[in-house]
């Protein structure tokens, strides 16, 4: 065992064949399916049954995505978790990561689906989310063995395990030729549920996503979406329904957090929609973002996170 | 005709420093010939042509002999072409065309024209000052220079058009108007016409926040945003929010441009405060200082006033690194084969850039189509030294157009630079002499004196902003100087969760880009 990544702690190995029980049966659905898969995780019987039993969903795109793509990516993956969902990716930069960040910030479990062994996660820039990944319950996942490195050809096949892991694949933001697109492909042979994030017409990265939509794919704009195409699952109660933890807020804060809810703001545009002054302003959000209900978004804009 | 050895003195710079190079002329007989000798560069060496011409045009006898002129100390570099009048004046005396008792206790400086004119020399200032520090009776300084050489130096400094106007002037034919210079009445008549105003900035009211902020407590910043947006436009405002200059400042600054040699013709003081924007391609040398015998680099020429650097990401690593010294310190130490100097470098620097190479990072409607990885590595190039001595990080968004329409009378920079004055006043009120942004992390905690609001507020942050000791330490500093706009002992919950507002982002969204 090449100890060239950092194991956490106490992750822990372990080889499953197809006819293992703990394999979900949905993975036999696939044409080709692996002979086995290699799974490293912390808590491996949690991981697993989580898989076998919570909604498991598929966020996928491109590497290249935008601020904004990356920003709503995040807030999907963490509304999926916080419904109990299993966020499924494969590790890659851009959507794929941000995916299993939202998902960690969401408090869920999330699985990256690697085309390279479990023992080196790659690309060596998420190795950090690798890590967290594993800290917080999820695991990595691939049908390759220990000690083999990532190359270019194996992401379609390892893209056909998302797919059959998944119940719904969601399609963030993908060009005309991403690889996501072969991930649906797949999800829609196996009868998979498709969805599609809808953007602009003139963004390089809308093209993916709105063909699938034009052919049949269901919208995507949030967690709610995702969970109205999967009903009969094992969906958690949606936070905030009952009792959000944020306490109500007064003054200028108040007002801050009133005109963030409608649309993300930069505080400029926020002094003049409240006619507050710019320190004012400045000093809400601050103690807003401290207190977790404002997180700054793309572009020096701020948005409710509530 | 009597031979004698004359000599008098000239002032000689020496980085930041002025020494006293002793000039003397022998004439020996023999075959007449024109040596100079103790250390001089090749500018020295030439002073021979525009001597012997100099005095021929202004109808002086040319000594047929052998003339030695030596420059002591002779372990002293001699550079530049400002020994000629010296050189002149010294044959003159050692040939009996001038009283060499009218040398007595006289310094000169200046570089002769063919015609025996007189041009201008680097360094009057400090000149003057060493003439004044030395006791020297006189100084003899090119016309053009007289005016910054008088701003210390006072009457003891004689303007000189030409050779034969020096004899005069030493013979007492003709007197100098050789008056001291009041620098107070000089700065109080400064014509602060060219000096941008925020006036004419629409929008932007967390960057012009900021820029108040960084004038109030010398804390230098970063703004961050894509090109367009009006970075460079709001910084070039900052020196005119900055209190105006005293006359020791002025005196400090016009000391630094005199050497340079960027002082104008005639222009006898740097009134306004300096705004340098050195493009992205400088050197080290260039930023800091350096050269063959050290000159002062940008970071000395912004001395006093503000180092603007523009798309700081695309400045070499080492330039930036450069910039270490002159942060912590306010001077700089310039260490080179000749020579080592230390030049003051007490500026307050702002730094543009872009969030990616292609800008468009953060516009939420165009996508940005950098790599991925590439805005990361861009970013870090400004990590280490230089952006851990930025207090303030702002986000400076494109303006849509009814923002640049729009009309309304934009706050004008006087009445920001009263508000920055009253904090500076506050500021030293509370027994503290030294700028927010210069404090350690020790004294701005200290100094912060935070309620126990503000302390909940801190603490809370530290816990879910992840910030780092170094970056706490920033917000305390930043929360100190709003206090001191807000004019308040203490600092309070607002002016924590404002100074937090202004903190470095990244590393908290470094997993989804």
């Amino acid at each position: 065992m090449s100890g060239a990544a950092p194991p956490a702690a106490a992750a822990s190995d372990r080889y499953l064949r197809l006819a293992d029980q703990a394999v979900p049966a949905r993975l036999t659905h696939l044409p080709d399916p692996p002979p086995g898969l290699f799974v490293r995780s912390a808590d491996l019987d949690g991981v697993l049954a989580a898989i076998r039993q919570a909604p498991v969903v598929a966020v996928v795109g491109t590497r290249r995505a935008t601020r904004a793509g990356l920003d709503f990516t995040r807030r999907l993956s963490s509304e999926l978790a916080a419904r109990g969902a299993v966020v499924v990716s494969g590790l890659a930069l851009g959507v794929d990561a941000a995916a299993h960040a939202g998902a960690l910030e969401g408090g869920g479990r999330t699985v990256a689906v690697l085309a390279s062994g479990v023992d080196r996660p790659s690309p060596v820039r998420n190795a950090g989310l690798a890590a967290g990944i594993l800290e917080r319950g999820g695991g990595l996942v691939s049908e390759y063995p220990a000690g083999t490195e990532a190359a270019r050809w194996r992401f379609p096949a390892r893209n056909r395990i998302i797919a059959a892991l998944a119940h719904a694949v969601v399609v963030v933001e993908a060009p005309e030729r991403s690889g996501s697109l072969i991930t649906t492909d797949i999800a829609l042979d196996m009868g998979r549920a498709v969805m599609a994030v809808p953007g602009p017409p003139w963004g390089r990265t809308s093209r993916g996503c709105n063909a699938l939509i034009r052919a049949g794919a269901a919208v995507c704009e949030g967690a709610e979406d995702v969970a109205d195409e999967l009903p009969g699952l094992d969906w958690a109660q949606a936070p905030g329904s009952g009792g959000s933890a944020h306490r109500p807020v007064e003054g200028t804060a108040g007002r801050v957090l009133a005109a963030l809810a409608v649309e993300p703001l930069t505080a400029d545009e926020l002094a003049e929609s409240t006619r507050t002054g710019t320190a004012d302003v400045l000093s809400a959000l601050a103690q807003l973002e401290v207190e977790g209900q404002v997180t700054e978004a793309a572009g020096g804009r701020y948005r409710a996170t509530a | 005709m009597p031979v004698v050895v004359a000599h008098l003195w000239s002032p000689a710079i020496v980085g930041f420093e002025t020494a006293t190079v002793d000039v003397e002329v022998d004439l020996r007989p023999g075959l007449p010939s024109f040596a100079i000798v103790g250390l001089p560069d090749a500018a020295v060496q030439e002073a021979r042509e525009r001597v012997r011409s100099g005095l021929a045009n202004q109808a002086y006898a040319v000594p047929a002999r052998r003339v030695v002129a030596n420059l002591a100390p002779a372990h002293l570099r001699k550079a530049g072409p400002q020994y000629d009048l010296p050189i002149a004046l010294a044959i003159l005396a050692a040939s009996g065309q001038v009283p060499p008792q009218a040398l007595a206790g006289v310094g000169a400086v200046g570089e002769l024209g063919l015609d025996g004119s007189l041009r201008r020399v680097d360094g009057a200032l400090a000149m003057g000052e060493h003439a004044i520090r030395e006791r020297w009776r006189l100084i003899l300084v090119p016309e053009q220079n007289a005016p910054e050489a008088r701003l210390v130096g006072g009457e003891r400094v004689l303007g000189v058009r030409s050779l034969r106007h020096a004899v005069d002037l030493l013979e007492g034919r003709e007197t100098a108007g050789g008056e001291a210079v009041d620098v107070a009445a000089l700065l109080a008549e400064r014509d602060v016409s060219g000096v941008p105003d925020l006036r004419d900035v629409r929008g932007q009211a967390a960057a012009r926040r900021a820029l108040e902020v960084s004038a109030a407590g010398r804390h230098s910043l970063l703004m961050t945003g894509p090109p367009g947006a009006g970075k460079t436009m709001l910084a070039r405002r900052l020196p005119g929010l900055l209190p105006p200059m005293g006359p020791e400042e002025a005196i400090e600054v016009t000391r630094v441009h005199s050497i340079a040699g960027l002082l104008e013709p005639g222009q006898a003081v740097v009134a306004t405060r300096p705004f340098r924007a050195p493009h992205h391609t400088i050197s080290t040398a260039g930023l800091v200082g350096g050269g063959r015998s050290p000159t002062p680099g940008e970071v000395s020429l912004a001395h006093r006033g503000v180092l603007f650097l523009d798309e700081v990401c695309a400045f070499a690593p080492s330039a930036l690194d450069g910039l270490r010294q002159p942060l912590e310190e306010g001077r700089v130490r310039v260490v080179r084969a000749m020579a080592a100097a230390t030049f003051p470098a007490d500026m307050l620097l702002v730094c543009a850039g872009n969030p990616c190479p292609c800008g468009n990072a953060d516009d939420p409607a165009g996508s940005c189509t950098c790599p991925p990885g590439r805005p990361e590595a861009y970013r870090g190039r400004l990590s280490g030294p230089v952006s851990d001595r930025i207090d303030l990080h702002v986000r400076v968004p494109r303006l849509t157009t009814d923002e640049v329409v729009g009309d309304g009378e934009c706050e004008p920079s006087q009445v920001v630079r009263e508000r920055v004055g009253a904090a500076v006043e506050f500021r030293r009120g509370r027994g503290q002499p030294m700028p927010n942004g210069q404090l350690s992390g020790r004294d701005a905690r200290h100094a912060a004196r935070p309620e126990p609001e503000a302390e909940r507020l801190l603490a809370t942050a530290i816990d879910r902003l992840g910030l780092s000791a170094r970056a706490f330490d920033r917000v305390v500093r930043v929360a100190r100087t709003l206090a001191d706009l807000d004019r308040a002992e203490r600092v309070g919950a607002r002016h924590a969760a404002e100074a937090l507002a202004y903190r470095e982002r990244e590393g908290s969204s470094a997993h989804a880009a």
